[in-house]
């Protein structure tokens, strides 16, 4: 508790101090000469940090849009003389400009490594800087009134868009985990862009009781939580991408029940429309299937067979 | 909510005031204040529905309020106050000085409502019956759910740029409970029950990070410390099989802590970015050893382990290297290296005692080493074409019983044109290889051993692998603002030299969608998507040991041995379309309709002598679904500072699947082997009918 409180403390006291630190110079946030003809434009960046640092000369502009000395000059009527942002830049020249300000910012440091550089990705095709010319999206009913980051990362991952619909998910529409939670987007080492080094040590920064190290563990879960789960959806109960028990008996298909077949015979309704006997269905196959016996897939503490089996 | 944070918020609101004042500081924001309502009252059981929303009926509050200084800048929102999904975020900063956040989000986790059990006390430590019991009238009506709290704060300073340092913390409380079940004997032939498990786990996590970020180099240090509390390791509970109380241990607290120190140098020779990274980690956790288990009639059977306690350590390290380059114009490559080394130096434990009957039981440290390296070169042709090539290898040695050794091998050709006015166009074939080292080719001594059987049997998440995949991508702007999107994916991992396991699974799917975003007028979009997906296996039933060739499959079938061919199948559609239209200068109507199908089948081929009572049977439906949701909101502004939002929102979802389809609580069972369950998905459909609304006043 002493503990807790001595967090939130020193919390408040950073804070605290921050605000009393001199700013540094250049931080102006003055209208720009581009407003006299492109209102609507310099309406859309002035209350960012790009408007922010922007000043009478329009040098927030001109960082992204190349020297307008010659195109003030002539009010307009000549061209920009090298528009870094222009529809005929790749999409590395438009990063190019974007990396002349934000290299330094930490979360771009693996920028050059990642896919999305790799991909031909170009900052603008995901920051808006000037609004949103997008469509809507299809959405079910949702309490936040938050963007949903999936939303604009699904306009080119589609097969993850599809699958956050998938009846079973992450809170991803429903706002509570975003994209971001567990990729950069801006470049990473990892595989996928994950933040952490390893798919499983990505998902234990939340399923932490999941981590371990149990008495008995279960050795494909240790190596890749994506042999059994699919992050983004899917049509099967805890995001596994293959019903129970089928998706257990492609690994486990040596001895005993493991190997037998679970089909209509074993349900609580038979082939022709008929319930089963009271004791017709298989609690090997009904209901959660091997889960009904073996809830400790992912590693037991239970000493002996009863942990070896993953059964308590 | 936690106060505490609510209260620092506003303290460092009013400490800063003076110092916005200093400042052109301009703060504008908005207030909501509403209400929802919801009809679910078809629904059996309305968990899925409220999976990860709230959507009681009550009250709506939200605030959204954005300051801006030419030096200070602060971003304060926050939504559904006071009901379980709600959510709060405060960020600020001096620009290029520092920045912080603090937050505190949380969700409930439903899983079931309105559930049966014949267990008092659900959800505790100490979970009690009288079987057997098999008349729900007399069982106890449970709900599963937990929620999930994220409190935490960041705080990055910069002032001294290039250098900066920041720390991060939060702290996950999740309380509440969790399904869980258990076997009642050591097989499912002996009844199963389901349990609630109670779940009041905390994990607190710290971080800190320094480092340099210029434009042509960044380096930092940080490290990380995270620890995860569980309340309640141990539960007990009456096994109606066995007679007696019954435990079923649950996660151990566990610590884990990294540091990571990584590294970027720009502008190097053939215009050249290296990236660094080294990481090690390690995770402990520390718990008993129970020293007995249930037995039969309430026995107490040894479990006699080798060790006092345990002591579980994993340590794991990781390098990355990559060289990103673009030695000429247009031509960009890259060299990588990857390893990761699990280094499991948990206590080996080895239990002897009566619980085992004759046959000891240890655990299994699980190490591996993974390496990985490649490289990928991307030639930009000219302004329309761009081609790439990779090639890139996976080295895995596993401390596993089947396979120590792996051996992935993938290189990938992709073309990439805009040859077309407004026409995008990529297309990428991916080829991978996987070869094994598999270490039960020559088990046993004959086709009448058992451990000959282990010869045919491989896990497919290591067997030999030939995967094949396609990639094609169409983005076509034919009018300003209108985007037409098309993706085709195909994917097929055969599993080479598999006699049993899966044998092969294969993906089709294609997605489509159209967009039109004028910001002026009607905006629209609509999707289609349709995927495929099948699963093939093959397995064998030995149900007499000592007919002749028993474990090997390559005998002709028996009506008691015999091979049986699986095929599991997922075909999902979705379609969606959405609607922004401003009717009027003040009104907007936005509206939105998403209908997602799944539909699952399981298919076998199995051999005629198998007895036509017992023939293994299709299952036509399994884990089949249907949700349609239709949204319809409509935002009214009376003035630039008043406005009014109405909505109304239809969603239902419908469920077949042959695991749940007539459920019943109870399987009966000889001797006290009945299973007890508690309905989890078994009746998941609903209907509901949402209508909400609140007013906006913006200052």
């Amino acid at each position: 508790m002493h503990h807790r409180f001595a967090a939130k403390l020193a919390t408040a006291c950073a804070l605290s101090l921050a605000f009393l630190w001199p700013a540094s110079a250049g931080a102006q946030g003055a209208e720009p000469v581009c407003n006299k003809c492109h209102e609507e434009s310099n309406d859309s960046i002035k209350s960012t940090p790009h408007g922010a640092k922007n000043d009478a000369a329009g040098k927030a502009c001109q960082s992204c849009h190349g020297d307008a000395t010659e195109h003030v000059a002539a009010r307009g009527k000549k061209p920009l003389a090298d528009d870094k942002m222009a529809k005929a830049k790749t999409p590395d020249q438009k990063a190019e400009a974007c990396m002349s300000c934000h290299a330094g910012n930490r979360q771009l440091a693996f920028w050059e490594s990642g896919k999305h550089a790799k991909n031909d990705v170009a900052c603008s095709d995901c920051h808006s800087i000037h609004g949103r010319n997008r469509g809507p999206q299809p959405a079910i009913h949702t309490t936040t009134q938050r963007p949903i980051e999936a939303d604009m990362c699904g306009t080119c991952h589609k097969q993850v868009r599809n699958a956050t619909m998938k009846p079973s998910h992450h809170p991803i529409l429903e706002g509570k985990v975003k994209c971001s939670d567990c990729h950069n987007p801006h470049g990473a080492l990892s595989q996928a862009m994950v933040k952490h080094e390893t798919v499983n040590q990505q998902c234990f920064s939340c399923h932490a009781d999941k981590r371990g190290p149990f008495l008995f563990g279960h050795p494909v879960v240790e190596e890749n939580c994506l042999t059994c789960h699919t992050p983004h959806g899917s049509s099967h109960n805890k995001l596994l991408n293959e019903k129970v028990p089928n998706l257990c008996q492609d690994c486990h298909v040596q001895g005993r029940h493991p190997t037998a077949y679970y089909g209509q015979n074993q349900a609580w309704i038979l082939a022709n429309g008929n319930p089963n006997t009271p004791t017709g269905p298989s609690n090997r196959f009904v209901y959660r299937s091997c889960l009904n016996c073996h809830n400790a897939i992912h590693g037991s503490n239970a000493p002996s067979n009863r942990g070896r089996y993953l059964i308590r | 909510m936690n106060k505490k944070l609510i209260s620092i918020l506003i303290a460092n609101l009013f400490i800063a005031a003076p110092v916005f004042a200093q400042d052109t500081f301009k703060l504008e924001g908005s207030v909501s204040l509403g209400g929802v309502s919801v009809d679910d009252d078809d629904a059996v059981d309305a968990a899925k529905l409220n999976q990860f929303r709230d959507l009681s009926d009550g009250g709506l509050l939200g605030f959204d309020l954005r300051g801006r200084g030419a030096r200070y800048w602060l971003d304060l929102f926050g939504e559904n106050l006071g009901r379980d999904d709600y959510y709060v975020n405060l960020r600020g900063g001096m620009y290029d000085v520092f920045k912080y956040r603090l937050y505190s989000d949380q969700l409930k986790h439903n899983f079931l409502f309105g559930g049966l059990t014949p267990y008092a006390n659900a959800g505790g430590t100490n979970i009690t019956a009288t079987l057997p019991s098999t008349n729900t009238a007399t069982w106890n009506s449970v709900d599963i759910a937990y929620k999930r709290r994220d409190t935490g704060a960041m705080f990055e300073f910069q002032g001294a740029s290039p250098w900066y340092f920041r720390v991060d913390g939060n702290q996950v409380e999740q309380s509440g409970n969790k399904l869980g079940a258990s076997s009642q004997g050591m097989s499912p032939g002996n009844g199963m029950v389901d349990l609630v498990l109670p779940t009041e786990f905390s994990t607190r996590n710290a971080s800190v990070e320094g480092g340099y970020a210029a434009k042509t180099m960044h380096f930092s240090v940080s490290w990380l410390t995270s620890k995860f509390e569980n309340d309640n390791e141990v539960v007990n509970w009456y096994n109606g099989f066995y007679k007696g109380t019954d435990t079923t241990y649950l996660p151990f607290d566990n610590k884990y802590s990294r540091i990571a120190a990584n590294g970027t140098i720009r502008k190097l020779p053939l215009n050249s970015t290296l990236a660094v990274r080294f990481t090690k980690d390690k995770l402990d956790s520390d718990g008993f050893l129970g020293a007995t288990v249930l037995g039969a009639n309430g026995a107490s059977l040894t479990t006699l382990p080798n060790a006092g306690s345990f002591d579980g350590k994993v340590e794991n390290k990781t390098w990355t290297l990559a060289l990103a380059s673009s030695p000429m114009r247009g031509l960009d490559t890259r060299l990588y290296y990857n390893k990761i080394d699990r280094d499991d130096k948990s206590t080996h434990v080895t239990f002897t005692g009566t619980a085992s009957s004759g046959t000891p039981y240890e655990n299994e440290p699980y190490s591996f080493e993974r390496d990985n390296w490649g490289v990928d070169a991307y030639w930009r042709v000219n302004r329309q074409n761009r081609v790439g090539v990779g090639y890139d290898v996976l080295d895995i040695e596993r401390h596993r019983f089947d396979f120590d050794e792996s051996k992935d091998k993938r290189w990938f050709v992709e073309w990439k044109t805009s040859m077309l006015e407004n026409v995008s166009a990529r297309v990428k074939y991916q080829d991978l290889t996987r070869d094994s080292n598999f270490l039960l080719a020559n088990d046993g001594t004959g086709p009448q051993d058992v451990a000959y059987w282990n010869r045919f049997l491989q896990a497919y998440d290591a067997a030999n692998l030939d995967q094949k995949s396609w990639k094609a991508t169409l983005d076509f702007s034919p009018a300003e603002f209108l985007d037409i999107s098309i993706e085709g994916i195909t994917k097929e991992n055969k599993y080479r030299d598999m006699t049993l396991g899966r044998l092969k699974d294969t993906r089709r799917e294609l997605y489509a969608s159209l967009s039109y975003g004028n910001p002026d007028t009607a905006r629209f979009t609509v999707f289609g998507d349709v995927e495929n997906v099948k699963y093939d296996s093959r397995h064998r039933v030995v149900g007499a040991a000592t007919q002749t060739g028993a474990y090997d499959p390559a005998t002709p079938a028996t009506a008691q041995n015999y091979n049986w061919e699986g095929t599991a199948r997922d075909k999902n559609w979705a379609f969606g379309v959405a609607v922004d239209f401003p009717a009027t200068e003040k009104l907007m109507v936005k509206a939105s309709a998403v209908y997602y199908k799944t539909d699952g089948s399981l298919d076998f081929a199995a051999p005629s002598v198998i007895a036509a009572a017992t023939y293994p049977q299709a299952v036509a439906n399994y884990d089949d679904s249907k949700r349609t949701s239709f949204n319809l909101k409509g935002i009214y502004a009376f003035s630039k500072s008043l406005s009014i939002t109405a909505g109304y929102a239809y969603e239902k979802y419908d469920y077949k699947d042959a695991q749940v389809d007539g459920f019943r609580y109870v399987i009966p069972g000889n001797a006290g082997a009945d299973s007890y369950m508690m309905g989890y998905n078994a009746n998941p459909q609903y209907k509901a009918n949402i209508l909400y609304g609140f007013v906006t006043w913006k200052f």
